[in-house]
């Protein structure tokens, strides 16, 4: 500042009272101009209350006063700023406020000016010394004090007196102003606002919509202002206040015509929809369309959306098997409910409802209950189940309005539930037994004091008991568990067995041992150590069976899941196809829903084998499927196929949808293949001394077996030769005998013939066909040498032979040839008899002294030893039936059979009959057969019978997943057993309609 | 061979065209690896022609066999553009196997060594392989240059692979044959080619496997590729240790008692089953037989004439004489003769059999198996008997839970059963030791496992672990780089060796140390 020459002092407190002039100016300016605009467009506005020029004049008014203003407020400005734009006319200003610098001031700005322009005519110091004398003149005074802003306090003043005035103009004359701006805003449509009433003696006629239930309301000298319903029909009566003229409502933007009812009474009516502003019209008689300024207004009154409780179930649920899930629900609304249905859909898939329908629900509240049968949308066992309700009001107006109610999750627990509960919890028990385990090997028994060592061994045996109780809890679990393997629930019974046992005798020694000392110390260590050890190793091997347990329960799972997706498969399959030939949106969601549902499978799988991976002892792992990941990859694949699945379905692309639902089934039998692969090896490597004992059990078996088979063949050549010595000893001994019976029988059958021709009485005929065919069946017999046949053929025929005798007795004369005959026919059939009856003693006799010579003995020796070998494999079976469980049931049954089979033949070949043997002994190898398959069966891992949750979850479809048996080459035969019933059979009488097909059969036996 | 085969076709199919002699003559010096020469012939011969399709065929194999397979395929292309559908099949066959072998290996690093005698390619962390790998080469070079009288001209190229399958699709062996014979390592094309040990779940020994190798490229080289598979397998395994050790070296364990069973029962793998290679042998156990046997046959020649013998061998074998002539102008045997006359010795040798021994195979890694290179995988598939399995499964569940003392029991009835010669028993018996800080136990648990297995991890590991306990400093970096040589991916050592070669004021090393580690991280 000090640099500062004084003129520029001066100017530059010059030029801040200029800035301050220039503002006060132009606000004193606007102020009074404003005020003056506002006053006039008052008067205006005023003036068009009254009278109304056309609209145009009216804009051309305004806007000229405002144009004129805004020229002035302009021209005013320019003024300011001229006036003020030179230095010198501030001064005077200045000077003007204060007059003692005695136009120093001025003098000062027109020297700096000689100055600055170099046209100083004078001396400058003097010129200087003027300006210091100014500077120090003025340097107590401030602009503000030149130019006061009290200079404004008058302009505002008028500017509010203005403004007072206008407001008190609307106030005293509202609707000359309202009309007044009505007509200066509204459009140019003909429209005239008037600032009064244009009707008068309103009255409303509200019809509520139907539904609200709400009766006719009629409004009388009504302002016009009313609340309603949506979608209720007003109807107005107004009389007109001008004759002759047509009245009209204009609803919003909609123009209404009313009709006149009367001279003067018109008649309106309108819709109301929505909240809005209308008013009344009138279109005169010289066509000129006047319009309310005031405003009146229709309310829409609420209608409420429904409410809807869901009273039960009160909490989510969970469900052993799909069965009916009872509901109850109480719903409201305020006029009225149309419709409750229950909504069911899969948890994860609520966009895909079943509804079940509640019927003959109205009426503003409605309680109900129901019994929700989950099968109507196809529920699984395993599935989450979103079930909630939903209500519908009676609205008619733009749809009914729609609540649901809070959601209840109902889970229906499948086997699987429980059966993976077992699964971690026998991981768990594998914790606390090898805790147990570790406590046990690092305890010490040497050099510890009594009371101390028996407080460890107490602790051991509590942590140890612990554990087996745990055990015992788990297989009470397991037993009722379907799916958990009997196998794997008798192995793991016979390792607590022995644990259990070993784990006594340590507590009872500890309790006798605390018992006899009064301390309850332990006195001889070395014997608890002995109990320790005795306890350890049953404990070890426990805890490797437990493992393998817990392994082979999750392929065995793994498996089961499989095999339930792929029944899952086949049915989507089904409703794909159905979908294929009869598309519908129902059927649609369903197959939607079973998609996502199968996804959901998956899901569950992956995990499942995911913690199988983590779970499973790394000895197992060199399972190929599991390490080489072929399991997961074919999960993995079946999943993208699942996802193409659904988009497929979604874009209706059906046959691609098939395709890959084809190519899904590949996948799935490929990861099959691969679980089954690695349960079969996991089995193998858990159970080498199962494996091994069932190995030498089928060694056995196969042995045992080729010896019976060798010694039926052996017995069959046997009896083929026994059968060709005794035609030999028929034919050299017996043939005269044999000649003789034969025509002894042709002789009866020449009676027979008799007989048959007759005359019989009706009822006899049978038994005269019957003589000839037991007759012709002798003369067979015989000609065979068949003599046990022709015996019992001879014996066959006496019994109608009496028959006709007793019949014929009673005819005439002409009937005693028949009778005759009869007679005769019956003492020669005694004969043939008596004669055979002799002969079969003799031939029995001669056959006995053959057999004696012949090697039979022989083969019941070689009959009695495998019978008895039999009987070893079948005590060593029993023995091992309880390690192996696979072997009780039919693997025992078969070599019990075939033990009796073989003692059959046995006795068979000691009477010297190896014919009768030869069943026998087929018998015998049939069983074996049975048993070695059994055993087989038995060496494959076990799990746990799952048919009942199968067929649940199948709908009834069995899909088991034993291989399809092919039957050996020589399993055309039927079964030994059944062979020698059907030779028993045979030798009774065939009923008479089947006599015909008997006697043909026989023939061709005999040809 | 499909590379002979496809050359004759090639003759019979440029017959007709210009100079076949020459380019003949090439395509025979490529075949015999004689890359060097092969290159100024051919280089010659395409100043005088260089229209000819032979030479043009000659060019992209020898860029092939130097290596340079993107040249290669760009002269293949060429020739397949120039001369469209007239290309024969064999040549395509070519290109497919240059293509696959482009694309196999565009990626990978190049590391060429100061003296620009070797090319080494690898992969990402297959670096931290090449401060270990480089000594190994150099060493070999020098041993097998004296030991043959003979030094291959030119630049070896070195191809390290992060994963068997690498070694599948640059050369003829399907992974299948790679995993059965256990072969990991090839020396073809005028290459040599290895898997990197971090393919394997416990790494191998990896130097002499390349050492091996390189014996291999010598006798190609050398023998100008004329001799038979099983001497040129016996030459390689008598040799490989030749880079650290002198001449002689015994058999491993495992490897004798395999001979000693094989030869008890008399079960012995004879040269022509070797044909046409080692990777075609139906098993690992079997190829290992093989190796074995032609290890000790040339143990047995080298003790009759030394390297002097097996060198003249070498050259009139190259010379075009017949196995038996050159074996009998050399030794005075023929090749029955030399079986009869090894068979014999072979007996007189003392061959033994190791109780408790087992014979361990090469674990590959599958695709996309991510274990950390510091977990050493369990393996129980050693272990026959049920009982041990269990015992030593319930050693390794105890440990896992911090019950190192109850671990060690169990552990114990295992080695009681099994004896103290199983690699897994052992070493969950020396880590229980470890983890119950007694240090001073554990060399002798694993003594005889050391000895057994040289080449397993994990003992290395252990043992070291226990050394360095002890504060037996030096028997600590023997073990620590025993490990090395086994996985070097393993971090570890690399963290021990460090601190012990400062220790022991070997800055060097210890700086090696720490910039493997770095790779590592």
């Amino acid at each position: 500042m000090a640099d500062l020459n004084p003129f520029q002092i001066l100017n530059g407190r010059l030029g801040l009272l200029r800035r301050r002039t220039r503002v006060l100016g132009i606000s004193k300016l606007l102020l009074l101009t404003g005020s003056g605009v506002v006053l006039l467009m008052t008067l205006i506005l005023f003036l068009f209350g009254f009278y109304k020029p056309t609209l145009i004049t009216q804009h051309w008014v305004l806007g000229g006063l405002i144009g004129v203003s805004a020229l002035y407020v302009l021209i005013q400005t320019v003024r300011i700023f001229s006036k003020t734009a030179s230095l010198a006319e501030v001064a005077a200003r200045w000077e003007r406020q204060q007059p003692e610098l005695k136009d120093g001031l001025i003098a000062a700005v027109y020297f700096d000016e000689a100055i600055r322009t170099n046209s100083l005519d004078g001396d400058l110091d003097a010129a200087r010394s003027l300006a210091h004398w100014v500077v120090k003149k003025t340097a107590d005074t401030k602009p503000s004090t030149i130019a006061p802003v009290t200079e404004l306090y008058r302009p505002i003043a008028v500017t509010l007196t203005a403004l007072a005035v206008m407001l008190s103009l609307f106030w005293v004359y509202p609707d000359t102003f309202n009309a007044a701006l009505a007509e200066l805003t509204r459009a140019d449509n003909g429209l005239r606002v008037e600032s009064g009433p244009l009707v008068a003696d309103i009255t409303l006629t509200v019809d509520a919509p139907q539904y609200t239930g709400a009766t006719r309301r009629i409004i009388p000298n009504s302002t016009g202002n009313v609340s309603v319903f949506r979608g209720s029909k007003i109807t107005v009566h107004a009389t007109p206040l001008k004759s002759n003229a047509q009245v009209f409502i204009l609803l919003g933007d909609k123009r209404i015509d009313g009709k006149s009812i009367s001279e003067n009474k018109s008649e309106l009516s309108m819709e109301a929809m929505d909240s809005l502003d209308w008013r009344f019209g009138l279109r005169t008689a010289s066509g000129e369309r006047q319009i309310e300024t005031q405003a009146r207004r229709i309310s829409i009154k609420a209608d409420k959306p429904p409410h809807i409780d869901l009273v039960t179930p009160t909490t989510d649920l969970e469900l052993d098997k799909i069965s009916a899930v009872p509901i109850e629900f109480s719903a409201r609304d305020d006029f009225g409910i149309s419709r409750i249905a229950v909504r069911l859909a899969l948890a994860n898939d609520e966009d895909n409802i079943t509804r079940v329908e509640q019927e003959g629900y109205s009426g503003k509240v409605a309680k109900g209950a129901d019994e929700i049968d989950l099968n109507v949308m196809d529920a699984q066992p395993g599935d989450r189940i979103a079930l909630s309700v939903e209500v519908y009001d009676n609205r008619t107006i733009e749809g009914p309005q729609v609540s649901v109610s809070q959601t209840r999750y109902i889970t229906v627990r499948s086997p699987e539930f429980e059966h993976y509960k077992i699964t971690e919890a026998l991981n768990a028990l594998i914790e606390q037994l090898l805790d147990a385990l570790a406590s046990r090997l690092e305890t010490e028994y040497q050099g510890v004091a009594g009371t101390l060592l028996s407080e460890k061994v107490g602790v051991l045996s509590k942590q140890t008991g612990g554990a087996l109780d745990t055990l015992t809890a788990i297989l009470e679990r397991m037993e009722k568990d379907p799916m958990s393997s009997k196998q794997a629930i008798a192995g793991l019974q016979s390792n607590q067995q022995k644990t259990s046992e070993a784990h006594r005798a340590e507590a009872t020694a500890l309790a006798r041992e605390r018992a006899r000392t009064q301390t309850g110390a332990i006195t001889n260590p070395s014997d608890f150590k002995t109990f320790n050890e005795d306890v350890i190793s049953p404990l070890e091997e426990l805890i490797i069976y437990v493992e393998s347990v817990v392994a082979q329960l999750g392929l065995a799972d793994i498996a089961a899941m499989t095999e339930e997706i792929k029944a899952a498969k086949v049915r989507l399959k089904d409703l794909m196809t159905a979908y294929k030939k009869r598309p519908s949106d129902a059927l649609k969601a369903r197959i939607m829903r079973n998609i996502r549902r199968l996804k959901d499978r998956m899901r569950a799988l992956q995990k499942r084998m995911a913690n199988l991976r983590k779970k499973l002892p790394d000895e197992f792992l060199n399972l190929d499927g599991m390490k080489s990941g072929e399991v997961s990859q074919g999960l993995s694949d079946t999943r993208k196929q699942l996802d193409n699945l659904e988009k497929m379905m979604e874009e209706n692309r059906l046959d691609d949808a098939l395709k890959a639902l084809d190519e899904m089934s590949e996948t799935l039998d490929q990861l099959s293949s691969a679980l089954d692969q690695d349960m079969q090896e996991l089995h193998e490597q858990t159970n080498p001394a199962l494996q091994k004992a069932l190995s030498e059990l089928m060694d056995q078996t196969r042995d045992l077996m080729k010896q019976q088979e060798e010694l039926s063949q052996e017995t069959e050549t046997q009896s083929k030769l026994e059968q060709e010595k005794q035609a030999e000893i028929f034919d050299k001994l017996f043939k005269e005998q044999i000649d003789s019976l034969l025509k002894k029988a042709e002789s009866l059958k020449a009676n027979a013939n008799k007989i048959r021709s007759g005359p019989l009485p009706t009822f006899a005929e049978e038994s005269a066909a019957e003589i000839n065919e037991r007759v012709d069946e002798l003369i067979q017999a015989l000609k065979n040498k068949r003599l046990e046949a022709a015996l019992r053929s001879a014996r066959n025929a006496l019994s109608p032979l009496y028959t006709v005798r007793r019949y014929s007795r009673f005819r005439n004369r002409s009937s005693r040839d028949v009778s005759d005959a009869a007679n005769k026919a019956i003492e020669q059939d005694e004969e043939i008899i008596d004669q055979l009856d002799d002969l079969m003693k003799q031939a029995q006799k001669q056959m006995q002294a053959t057999k004696q010579q012949s090697a039979n003995s022989s083969a019941r020796e070689k009959q009695e030893q495998l019978r008895e070998a039999a009987r070893r494999l079948q005590q060593k079976m029993a023995s091992q039936q309880e390690k192996i469980t696979g072997l009780k049931g039919e693997p025992m049954q078969s070599m019990e059979s075939a033990q009796k089979s073989m003692q059959r033949a046995s006795q068979s070949l000691q009477k010297g009959q190896p014919g009768h043997a030869l069943p026998s002994q087929s018998e015998a190898v049939s069983q074996l057969k049975k048993l070695m398959n059994g055993l087989k069966q038995a060496s494959k891992p076990q799990s746990g019978n799952k048919d009942g949750q199968k067929g649940q979850r199948d709908g009834g479809r069995n899909t088991k997943r034993d291989k399809v048996r092919i039957p050996g080459a020589d399993e055309h035969d039927a079964p030994a057993e059944f062979r020698q019933e059907l030779m028993d059979a045979m030798k009774d009488k065939a009923p008479s309609d089947f006599k015909e097909s008997v006697k043909r059969y026989y023939e061709s036996l005999v040809k | 061979m499909r590379l002979l085969t496809l050359l004759v076709l090639l003759m019979g199919w440029t017959n007709p065209l210009a100079k076949p002699l020459k380019a003949d003559a090439i395509h025979q010096m490529i075949g015999q690896w004689q890359a060097v020469d092969a290159r100024q012939a051919i280089q010659d011969a395409l100043a005088e022609d260089p229209d000819d399709i032979n030479l043009q065929f000659a060019q992209s194999r020898l860029l092939f066999f130097e290596g340079n397979y993107g040249e290669s395929l760009r002269v293949l292309d060429a020739l397949t553009k120039n001369f469209g559908d007239e290309v024969p099949g064999s040549v395509m066959e070519f290109r497919s196997r240059v293509q696959e072998t482009h694309n196999a290996l565009k990626t990978f690093s190049e590391h060429s060594t100061s003296n620009g005698r070797f090319l080494i390619r690898y992969k990402g962390r297959d670096k931290v392989l090449l401060p270990y790998l480089i000594p190994v080469l150099e060493e070999a070079d020098k041993a097998l240059s004296a030991d043959f009288g003979y030094t291959p001209k030119g630049q070896v190229v070195v191809e390290i692979y992060p994963e068997i399958a690498y070694l599948a699709r640059v050369s003829p062996l399907t992974e299948s044959d790679i995993e059965t014979s256990g072969t990991i390592a090839l020396c073809k094309y005028n290459r040599l080619m290895f898997t990197s040990p971090r393919a394997l779940v416990r790494g191998y020994g990896w130097q002499d496997t390349v050492s091996h190798e390189f014996v291999h490229y010598y006798l190609t080289k050398m023998s100008k590729n004329t001799i038979p598979i099983w001497l040129h397998e016996g030459i390689a395994k008598f040799q490989e240790t030749r880079w650290r050790e002198s001449p002689g070296h015994k058999l491993d364990p495992p490897e004798e008692d395999l001979l000693a069973r094989s030869l008890e029962s008399d079960k012995l793998i004879t040269f022509e089953q070797m044909h046409p290679s080692m990777a075609k042998l139906p098993s690992q156990e079997a190829a290992g037989l093989a190796f074995a046997e032609v290890h000790t046959v040339i143990d047995f020649l080298y003790r009759k004439k030394g390297y002097e013998g097996l060198r003249m061998l070498i050259k009139k074998l190259a010379f075009g004489l017949e196995m038996n002539a050159a074996l009998r102008s050399v030794y005075g045997f023929n090749l029955m003769g030399l079986w009869t006359a090894w068979h014999r010795d072979l007996k007189t040798r003392g061959l033994q059999e190791y109780p408790g021994l087992v014979q361990m195979s090469l674990e590959f890694k599958r695709p996309g198996e991510t274990t950390d290179e510091d977990e050493l995988e369990i393996s129980y598939g050693s272990i026959k008997k049920k009982q041990v399995r269990d015992y030593t499964h319930l050693g390794e569940l105890l440990r896992a839970r911090k019950r190192f003392k109850a671990a060690l029991k169990e552990y114990l009835k295992a080695e009681a059963i099994a004896g103290n010669g199983n690699p897994t028993v052992q070493n969950g018996t020396a880590e229980s030791l470890l983890a119950l800080e007694r240090f001073k136990d554990v060399p002798k648990v694993l003594e005889q496992v050391r000895f057994y297995y040289p080449r397993y991890l994990r003992t290395r590991l252990n043992l070291a672990t226990a050394f360095l306990n002890l504060e037996q400093t030096d028997a600590a970096i023997v073990e620590f780089e025993s490990a090395m040589a086994i996985n070097p991916f393993h971090p570890g050592p690399h963290i021990a060796l460090e601190k012990l070669y400062l220790k022991k004021g070997k800055a060097d090393l210890a700086k090696r140390a720490r910039e493997s580690l770095e790779l590592l991280k």
